[in-house]
């Protein structure tokens, strides 16, 4: 049975100036002919008249034809740059389903066809889902490690590393009269030694680049009118703000997700951390907690004016040291703050010490994510199997080598199972399955 | 004249004895022909079975009532278990052999078999149907029709016995070689080429200077191969080691033009793993010397096989070349070593019933698929034999190991879908489920089976069925023999910190706990018999780590069981690199899991075969 030619328009159907729509398939050059009446070079940008199969004017764009496997999903591929109007969009489609063996793609379908044509592997399509959530610029570069394959080769490195320790196992196995000399064990030992250490500086280092992929989470506590919203206002006021439309269980709670320098980060805004009688308040108190935990940045915000602002800002608990004590409304009472760094008063008002304020925050966020950058793993799954890999290879004994290399040897071999489940080696129906939903219709 | 049978076994060595007896097991009437009756289950080169990777064929051929086993604990005069400091899955079991006595022994065996008979003739033509083996014909005249035949004829296809820049054509040294088959086979399409193997010199047992060298004494109680031997009770003796010296490696360096490989004269490739010493002197400069062992090849033998040193050179480098080992200085020699060249047929195409695909009824087994060893041999034998009777009982039963439960199935695996590029030999690194294929456990991985197919007889499967009893009830036993912490602490055994209750094989699990320590907190559990204590210790040992694999064999066996069909069409499956699609035509793969082994073939192609196969199915 011959595959489809499946197309779909590449943007999203917002208005647009100009819209794309892609077409994949062995049917692609049969469409040229169909719609454009004129041949087509290839990889050449032509402008041509658009037309119905019963050759009624439709538009005129840019059309570009790929002949396989030289193309985005290595199969013959068409791209139509039109005007983006519904109607213009509509009509071409139209015209494609009348095709036989033409219809409309399924979400992920041609990233599928990428990755069964070779044209990427499973981290380089992980990469690309990454790269079209790239809401950041800092977002963007990390995906694009992914996607390049700079990710992909450093772990083919660590293969190369796991594969000559295997070698070295199995020899002392299989050439049992040949004794091993000290020095073999030696170098088996610090070539151990030195891939663990590199597969644990890369796990330590996810943590932080997962901040990178999900934002920074920051979280604003303090008591009702310490003047909390004005503060996000204040914020929001010079950087972009990110509308997600993704649901979740924090994400409910945020306010605010913001582009601060090319790094995401999500301003929680929470209900007083005090004890109180009230049901309803106390579940928001809760969760409060919770967030306080899985935080990285703590503003506390009281307002100054009251005399009892030392009491409050005292009662409400300190993340850790990457927290910053706000005093506001210096416009009604002026406090003195130490000279200490992170401790200011201000005022959301008239915007005293904001400035101030601000690039501390800016510091802060980026002490979070400095150490996240330059990783090579940083999904939930790499994460996880990367820790698994860590335990095969702590598990590894030396002294064992002489009494159950066979063990050891297991251990190397699970490791490289292991490598391979996240390159996509290994387990690959159900992987491809999971992550192709999430594709939308056209990518 | 004609005659007719079901079988043919073309060649008596090891493959062919494997063959032609299971063959007889299923019941079928059975023509063994050789060249020769008297060098029927002849060793040609080391007299010893078993070693790392081998021992455990041997021990999958022994059960499944295989013929190797039993001879080897008859004939064994040097027992040794290698690896026997490390783990169970590495112990390979070994022995010498009076090589006599061996011979005997399988010659012995083949007799027990009524069904059995045995024809001195050479094979010349082989007459196929249309793509169906009809029978052969025999340099004498004689025509022998048949259903099925097995060519299981080692180094003789083409053979070529190179001795310095002397060749002669040649089987095996004073045997003629086959000629003319390799030629039939290429015109059917097979694809043949040519590998080469080496020997030693035989050395004058009493030319050796024993007295100066280290002796190396075997097992004190050697460990049989086959497990319905209880004892070993053949006479043991003793080997010696020597070394290669300095002056040895300077003599080959400087004669290294005039052996074969080197002087060009031989350009196909030999083992790796078993290099003739000039081989080694020139690969490994670095090595000052390198072992020598010195096994006399019979109990009342006048020879010795010294292993370590295969040679091709001429023969008075020969000579001097002794003359630089120690003991060996006035040492003589009575048969010359040699390399000989042969042809082999690519493995790729044959089924893994080792049946050739163009052709019903024909199949190929030992070394003429390129491998190299007596257990190689003997396994393919095996398999060769029980396909070959099923297809002359038309029963469409296909009798095939798959990689989880034997070494017979990771070779042939090997065998058919990757091809050779030298001698293919057993390794335990080949095995990927290694902690499960241990020589320990043959028999409770494949004896069920054996009998299933009828090749396993009713005494060796009840001897079987009342182990497996035993260490079915045993188990339970141990599993549910609780102690407390404090009772371990009171018995002295450290117990875990979680507090919680261990049972006895929990113990079992620990490498310091062995059965002594068992006898002493379960001391009813001596009553049991010791070797089913052992056994279980071992699967204690590695009950962890088998638990980790068993959803990796889970999924094994799931893609085993995808097959792909015969007549499906690569080209059609879309999605497919040219290179994938020449490689996968050529192998032919018959399960999904045989195609994800080919080299080049990425597991996205493996999905879209997958969904090819899904999709033209619905």
């Amino acid at each position: 049975m011959k595959k489809d030619t499946i197309y779909a328009s590449i943007t999203k159907n917002q208005k647009t100036a100009i819209s794309i729509i892609r077409v994949s398939g062995p049917k692609s050059s049969a469409i040229a002919k169909k719609l454009l009446k004129k041949k087509l070079d290839t990889k050449v940008a032509h402008l041509r008249k658009i037309y119905s199969i019963n050759n009624e004017f439709i538009d005129q764009g840019v059309v570009i034809s790929f002949s396989k496997p030289n193309s985005p999903t290595g199969e013959d591929v068409l791209e139509f740059h039109v005007h983006g109007s519904f109607a213009v969009i509509a009509k071409i489609e139209e015209e494609l389903s009348k095709i036989t063996g033409v219809r409309e793609a399924e979400p992920g379908e041609f990233t599928k066809r990428s990755f069964y044509n070779n044209k990427l592997d499973l981290i380089q399509v992980e990469g690309l889902e990454d790269l079209l959530d790239a809401a950041t610029d800092l977002q963007r570069k990390q995906a694009n490690l992914s996607f390049m394959g700079s990710v992909s080769s450093k772990l083919e490195l660590w293969r190369k590393d796991l594969i000559e320790l295997g070698s070295f196992i199995e020899t002392s196995i299989d050439f049992s009269d040949e004794i091993l000399p000290d020095e073999s064990i030696k170098l088996f030992n610090s070539q151990l030694e030195g891939l663990k250490h590199k597969i644990k500086q890369a796990s330590d280092l996810a943590k932080y680049s997962k901040k990178v992929r999900e934002g920074v989470k920051v979280i604003i506590t303090g008591p009702p009118n310490a003047g909390k919203s004005s503060l996000i206002n204040c914020i929001l006021d010079e950087n972009l703000s990110i509308v997600t439309d993704e649901p979740g269980t924090t994400r409910d709670i945020i306010s605010s997700t913001v582009d601060i320098d090319g790094i995401l980060v999500n301003f929680y805004d929470t209900a007083g951390l005090h004890d109180t009688k009230n049901h309803v308040e106390a579940e928001g108190v809760r969760r409060a907690r919770e967030l306080l935990k899985i935080s990285d940045i703590q503003i506390r915000v009281v307002d100054g004016s009251e005399a009892s602002w030392l009491e409050n800002l005292n009662r409400i608990p300190k993340l850790n040291n990457l927290t910053i004590d706000l005093i506001n409304k210096s416009d009604l009472v002026e406090i003195k703050t130490k000279k200490n760094r992170n401790c200011y008063n201000v005022s959301t008002k008239t915007n005293h010490n904001i400035k101030e304020f601000k690039l501390s925050l800016k510091k802060n966020i980026k002490r979070v994510v400095n150490k996240g950058f330059e990783t090579i793993i940083f999904r939930e799954r790499h994460i996880k199997i990367t820790n698994m890999i860590l335990e095969c290879l702590n598990r590894i004994e030396p002294k064992d080598i002489y009494t159950t290399p066979e063990l050891i040897a297991e251990d190397i071999r699970h490791s490289l199972t292991l490598i391979g489940k996240i390159t996509g080696t290994v387990d690959v129906e159900d992987i491809l399955d999971n992550l192709f939903k999430r594709f939308c219709i056209g990518k | 004249m004609i005659q007719f049978f079901d079988v043919i076994v073309v060649g008596g060595g090891h493959a062919g004895t494997e063959a032609a007896c299971a063959a007889a097991r299923k019941g079928v009437s059975v023509c063994l022909l050789t060249s020769n009756i008297r060098t029927i289950g002849q060793m040609s080169c080391n007299p010893a079975i078993g070693g790392l990777g081998k021992g455990h064929i041997v021990r999958e051929i022994d059960a499944l009532d295989g013929v190797m086993g039993k001879a080897i604990d008859a004939s064994g005069i040097h027992f040794k278990l290698l690896n026997q400091s490390k783990g169970p899955a590495v112990h390979g079991p070994r022995a010498q052999a009076d090589r006599k006595l061996y011979s005997y022994e399988i010659k012995k065996l083949i007799e027990g078999f009524k069904n059995i008979e045995i024809i001195e003739e050479t094979v010349k033509k082989i007459n196929f149907g249309s793509r169906a083996v009809a029978g052969l014909e025999c340099l004498s005249g004689l025509s022998i029709n048949c259903k099925s035949i097995i060519l299981t004829t080692g180094t003789f296809l083409g053979g070529v016995i190179h001795l310095g820049n002397k060749r002669t054509p040649a089987g095996r040294i004073n045997e003629p070689a086959v000629e003319g088959l390799t030629e039939s086979f290429k015109a059917l399409g097979l694809e043949a080429s040519r590998l080469k193997t080496g020997t030693p010199p035989r050395l004058i047992k009493s030319t050796i200077d024993w007295k100066r060298l280290d002796k190396q004494p075997g097992d004190i109680i050697p460990t049989p191969f086959s497990f319905m031997t209880k004892k070993i009770v053949q006479k043991q003796i003793e080997c010696a080691i020597t070394r290669t010296t300095e002056e040895t490696h300077k003599l080959i360096e400087k004669s290294i033009k005039l052996s074969p490989v080197y002087s060009g004269s031989i350009t196909s490739s030999g083992p790796r793993y078993c290099p003739s010493i000039e081989d080694k002197v020139h690969r490994f400069s670095e090595r000052k010397s390198h072992q020598v062992f010195l096994e006399p090849e019979g109990l009342d033998s006048l020879l010795v096989y010294p292993n370590g040193i295969s040679t091709a050179l001429p023969e008075n480098i020969q000579i001097k070349m002794l003359k630089t080992i120690p003991g060996l200085e006035k040492a003589e020699i009575s048969q010359l070593g040699y390399a000989i060249e042969y042809d082999f047929i690519d493995p790729r195409s044959l089924f893994r019933t080792l049946q050739v695909k163009e052709i019903d009824g024909f199949f190929l087994a030992g070394q003429i698929n390129g491998t190299t060893g007596y257990e190689e041999a003997g396994g393919q034998g095996l398999i060769a034999g029980v396909n070959a009777a099923n297809h002359a009982l038309r029963n469409n039963q296909e009798f095939i190991l798959t990689r989880e439960e034997s070494y017979i199935g990771v070779m042939i695996d090997d065998l058919v879908t990757h091809g050779v590029q030298e001698p293919y030999r057993m390794f335990t690194s080949r095995a990927e489920y290694r902690l499960l294929l241990r020589a320990d456990n043959a028999d409770q991985r494949l004896t069920e089976k054996g009998y299933k197919f009828g090749i396993v007889n009713k005494i060796r499967y009840k001897s079987w069925k009342s182990k497996e009893k035993n260490l079915f009830e045993t188990n339970k036993k141990l599993k549910n023999f609780l102690l407390s912490p404090s009772e371990l602490n009171k018995l002295g055994v450290s117990a875990p910190r979680d507090g919680r209750k261990q049972t006895a094989f929990d113990l079992l699990k620990n490498k310091g706990f062995n059965i002594k320590d068992l006898e002493r907190i379960y001391p009813e559990i001596k009553k049991t018999d010791k070797s089913i204590l052992k056994q279980l210790k071992i699967d204690a040992l590695y009950s962890g780590y088998l638990k980790r694999q068993e959803s990796d064999i889970k999924s094994f066996k799931k893609d085993e069981k995808l097959k792909i069909p015969k007549n499906i069409n690569f080209r059609e499956v879309g999605g497919l690199s040219n290179e994938a699609i020449e490689k996968l035509s050529i192998i032919k793969p018959e399960t999904i899991s045989q195609a994800s082994r080919i080299s080049g073939i990425t597991p996205v192609a493996i999905v879209s075969i997958l969904r090819h196969i899904k999709r033209t199915a619905a």
